[in-house]
């Protein structure tokens, strides 16, 4: 069968610089006023990863100030109170809304989306660019916030305190409510490009199982996320107004607040989860050699994942004051969702077993992702449950809940991803040795830094406290040690990556023998992606299993 | 090659090079259009002569069910729906099952919350609110304002 | 599955066959397909308009059953006249915008100009009433929130009502304004000849804008308006 369709990579020529879509266009207009759903790509994967820097620098200061009571590390005096509420609060809007929800859609998902349909681009190009610039102008407003003087709120924002409270939250509120249109217009564009521009002979049931993922994506992104703009919009005017909507004292209700937010940023946490099992899902079966297991169940899960989402978003406050008829409900069907997020589990599983496996480093961080998810994926069940929540709502627990679901989902898969990908993207290969070393310290490190949490939690230990009872301090300090190997682990990832950058054009055109179609052109694309037009003439995971043909 | 010139033709022949995609659609457009608005018109006034009258509980539900029928004339005939692909009414019922899903959900929530009365015999919170005077007038304040000639009950 | 490859190096051989059409953009390979994506893609745009005004909605519904009566007091003082002329308004400027789409699917230029500027100035219509509203509302004090001085209000919450009567409008009317920046837009091009049979699908658009925006007025205009 014909997989390559452009002029293939013959091992052992030398490299050729071939015409690519970083060689042509030239010049730095050419990018900034791109239509090219890669060049756009690029451009969101530094803006991300410069967010994920200056998150994690904000972690890594928060876990120093918390490495003892007297907030002294090395005979330094760290944060003060007021300043370590403004940097958890920081940390969190920035790696929430511009760091992590953006990450996979929008920096990987751009590159690779259209090119696994078999189509030259998004459905809508230019729309794609103004999210981008989109992106930046509420990511700008989220600056100005911090410099004026930050917002100390919790990224939650919660009312009576947020409408109340003197810092820049309407700078920040307003920042990410353009940075969110940024969301919508990419989730968009997306369905639009699944629903019209697969390739021939490409049905739903045979497009890789991550255009699955980006599709319930970006579901979530276009329903959920406009409830987050009218929520937004409805603080910062009970801030300049008071309008009586949230605040108690004028005859509001903060809970009605609490209805507002948490109905997108629930949704908005499976934007973040379900795109990072995409990949995983990708992964899998090219390391493994063998074909997904349950396609459809995956499929399908995606889409169950997606809508019942929508339904269990009162699982965030449950001690907040609703009725007891509510609760019940929600925690009910908290218990649901956990169902098709199990299902991808077990299929994952079921394709590595009897594979032929290989331990690269995407595989590194896939396996990883299936250990850390399953560890953040269950606890998040034990928070669902009525009776253990009121102990363990706002403890470290949850924080160490969603910090395994988040970081060791969807940031592991998002470094999964990254490397798959990185040959396609850059033409080069990075450095498999590192990639391992790293991929081994970013483990361990964020079980070091973690899984004292979820203990602590269960202990007593409040979330955004910064002053803790001295028997907490052994785990404390742990936790710090453990932000170190993880920052190791990321900067030496850093490092190997754009030293790579550095080489010439040293990249196969398809090093992991993958079967999608954004394998079968040259590494890096043309700007039209394909030469001609391909045809889906063989499923996305048509390996062979072991011992035959 | 030739092929793909042929391809071209084709498609071109086939649709005219026009977007109408398919030939059915009102066959007397201007005509539907103009019976819609009537039917619209009619409506509003309905809509302002219900609100005269008071039915208790179902005069929001008697006002909705109304802007409910204009609502679906302008979508099924102004916005094609009746007439296009099925993918589009889909988008909207999408949107509107989930504007549904928030609404319901809250009101099942608040329908069902019960009121804290304290032990003292006090009133509930919030029973005696007294809005706080002084939050500022803008725009040198009201101009057709009289005071009023007694104290509000 | 089907054999067709479609060389993307087409587009050079149309031009030279003199059939390269300048409305088909490069990554569709058909205008049908292209034309219903765009389709798809302002349909998605609306479902956000809805979530985003329907939590505009959600949250007025959830206030106006805590305090009904100071709702209905509120009410009173809105002009309904008014509020009935511009209901009147934007079902006449969604009649003469559908009929600009109509026009332009069948090539009749001079019409759909008359209709694209009859449905700009209902819209400048509305925005007027509004200003009038407005005019009348503030200096009688009824501002919203803190800002409310009207003293006949024997409930105390009037001003939660107005805070919503302002909110909801005044973000409504921000989309008419919008959308007669974009219908300006539209006329423009209309004049210069861009639109026919072969290629209609941003007044299409437009058009499926300007209806949304009618229907949250219509559902506006009784909550707002004609409440019990």
């Amino acid at each position: 069968m014909a997989d390559v369709i452009s002029a293939p990579f013959h091992a052992g020529t030398t490299p050729v610089e071939r015409r690519n879509y970083l060689t042509e266009p030239k010049g730095l207009w050419s990018w900034l006023a791109t239509v090219d759903h890669k060049r756009i790509g690029i451009m969101y994967l530094i803006s991300v990863m410069a967010f994920f820097l200056v998150g994690g620098i904000f972690a890594l200061l928060i876990r120093l100030s918390l490495f003892d009571p007297s907030h002294m590390i090395f005979g330094h005096k760290m944060l003060d109170a007021e300043t370590y509420n403004k940097v958890f609060t920081m940390h969190g809007v920035i790696m929430v809304f511009l760091f992590i929800i953006p990450s996979i859609p929008a920096a990987l998902g751009n590159f690779v989306l259209p090119m696994m349909l078999g189509a030259k681009d998004v459905a809508f190009p230019r729309l794609n660019l103004a999210s981008f610039y989109i992106y930046w102008t509420g990511a700008a407003l989220a600056m100005v916030a911090i410099v004026t003087g930050g917002v100390d709120t919790g990224w939650t924002f919660y009312t009576p305190y947020s409408t109340s409270t003197q810092t820049s939250v309407a700078w920040m509120a307003m920042g990410i409510f353009i940075a969110g249109f940024s969301s919508i217009f990419t989730g968009l564009n997306f369905i639009a490009t699944i629903h019209k521009l697969r390739a021939p002979g490409m049905g739903w049931f045979d497009m890789p199982l991550f255009c699955w993922g980006m599709y319930a994506t970006a579901l979530m992104q276009v329903l959920a996320t406009p409830v987050l703009a009218i929520t937004l919009l409805l603080m910062t005017i009970e801030r300049l107004f008071r309008i009586g909507i949230f605040d108690a004292s004028l005859g509001g209700d903060p809970v009605l607040f609490q209805h507002f937010f948490w109905f997108y940023s629930h949704p908005a946490v499976y934007i973040m989860i379900v795109p990072g099992m995409a990949i995983v899902s990708e992964i899998i079966p090219v390391f493994s050699r063998k074909t997904i297991f349950g396609y459809r169940m995956i499929a399908f899960s995606s889409i169950g994942i997606a809508l019942i989402g929508f339904l269990v978003w009162g699982h965030h406050m449950f001690v907040a004051g609703q009725s007891q008829t509510a609760v019940v409900v929600f925690s009910f069907l908290t218990f649901i969702v956990a169902i098709p997020s199990a299902i991808k589990v077990w299929n994952w599983l079921a394709t590595m077993y009897h594979g032929s496996i290989s331990l690269e480093t995407p595989m590194l961080y896939a396996i990883s992702f299936i250990l850390l998810f399953a560890i953040g994926g269950l606890t998040g069940v034990f928070l669902g449950a009525l009776s253990l929540d009121v102990h363990l709502t706002d403890t470290y627990f949850v924080v160490a809940h969603f910090h395994y679901v988040m970081m060791g989902g969807t940031v592991v898969a998002f470094l999964g991803g990254l490397h798959y990908w990185w040959p396609k993207i850059t033409g080069r290969m990075y450095n498999e040795r590192l990639g391992q070393i790293a991929a081994a310290l970013v483990f361990i490190g964020f079980n070091a830094t973690f899984f004292p949490q979820f203990i602590m939690g269960g202990q007593g230990m409040p979330r955004r406290y910064y002053n803790y009872l001295p028997q907490f301090q052994p785990m404390h300090a742990f936790s710090t040690v453990g932000s170190w190997i993880i920052g190791a682990g990321l900067f030496l990832t850093l490092g190997y990556l754009l030293a790579s950058l550095r080489k010439p054009y040293d990249a196969p055109d398809n090093p992991w023998g993958g079967k999608t179609m954004e394998w079968q052109t040259q590494s890096p694309p043309l700007t039209e992606n394909f030469e001609v037009q391909p045809v889906a003439t063989h499923g996305p995971y048509d390996f062979f299993p072991v011992g035959t043909h | 090659m030739s092929d793909h010139t042929t391809i071209l033709e084709n498609t071109q022949a086939a649709g005219h090079g026009s977007e109408e995609a398919h030939a059915h659609g009102p066959r007397n457009p201007v005509r539907l259009y103009t019976l819609i608005l009537t039917c619209l018109l009619i409506l509003t006034g309905l809509t302002v002569l219900v609100a005269q009258f008071d039915f208790g509980d179902w005069n929001v539900f008697a006002a909705m069910i109304i802007a409910t029928i204009k609502a679906s004339l302008v979508a099924l005939f102004f916005m094609h729906l009746l007439h296009d692909k099925g993918m589009n009414a889909i988008i909207l019922c999408t949107a509107l099952v989930f504007l549904g899903l928030f609404l319901s959900f809250d009101f099942m929530d608040s329908t069902t919350r019960f009121e804290i009365t304290p032990a003292n015999g006090a009133a509930p919170a919030g029973s005696d609110f007294h809005r706080p005077k002084n939050l500022g007038v803008p725009f040198g304040g009201a101009k057709n304002v009289k005071p009023p000639a007694e104290a509000p009950k | 599955m089907s054999s067709i490859s479609t060389p993307v190096t087409e587009a050079h051989e149309d031009a030279a066959h003199g059939q390269h059409d300048p409305n088909l953009q490069h990554h569709f390979a058909t205008k049908e397909q292209q034309f219903d994506t765009s389709k798809i893609g302002i349909w998605l745009f609306l479902a956000t308009e809805i979530l985003m005004f329907g939590g505009l909605f959600v949250g007025f519904a959830y206030m106006q059953s805590r305090f009904p009566e100071a709702f209905f007091e509120g009410h009173k003082h809105l002009l309904k006249v008014a509020g009935t002329l511009n209901t009147v308004v934007l079902l006449v400027s969604s009649f003469t915008m559908v009929l600009a789409v109509h026009y332009a699917r069948t090539s009749k230029r001079k019409k759909l100009i008359i209709c694209l500027a009859i449905t700009m100035f209902c819209a400048l219509i509305f925005l007027g009433v509004k200003y009038i509203e407005y005019t009348h509302e503030f200096s009688e004090g009824l501002y919203p929130g803190r800002y409310f001085s009207n003293p006949d209000d024997p409930t105390g919450h009037e001003f939660i009502f107005f805070s919503f009567y302002f909110m909801m409008t005044g973000l409504h009317g921000i989309h008419i304004l919008a959308g007669l920046c974009v219908m300006a837009w539209l006329l423009r091009r209309a004049i210069r000849g861009d639109f026919s049979r072969n290629y209609y699908t941003p007044v299409d658009v437009v058009g499926l804008y300007w209806h949304l925006v009618d229907i949250i007025w219509i559902y506006l205009f009784p909550l707002l308006y004609l409440i019990r």
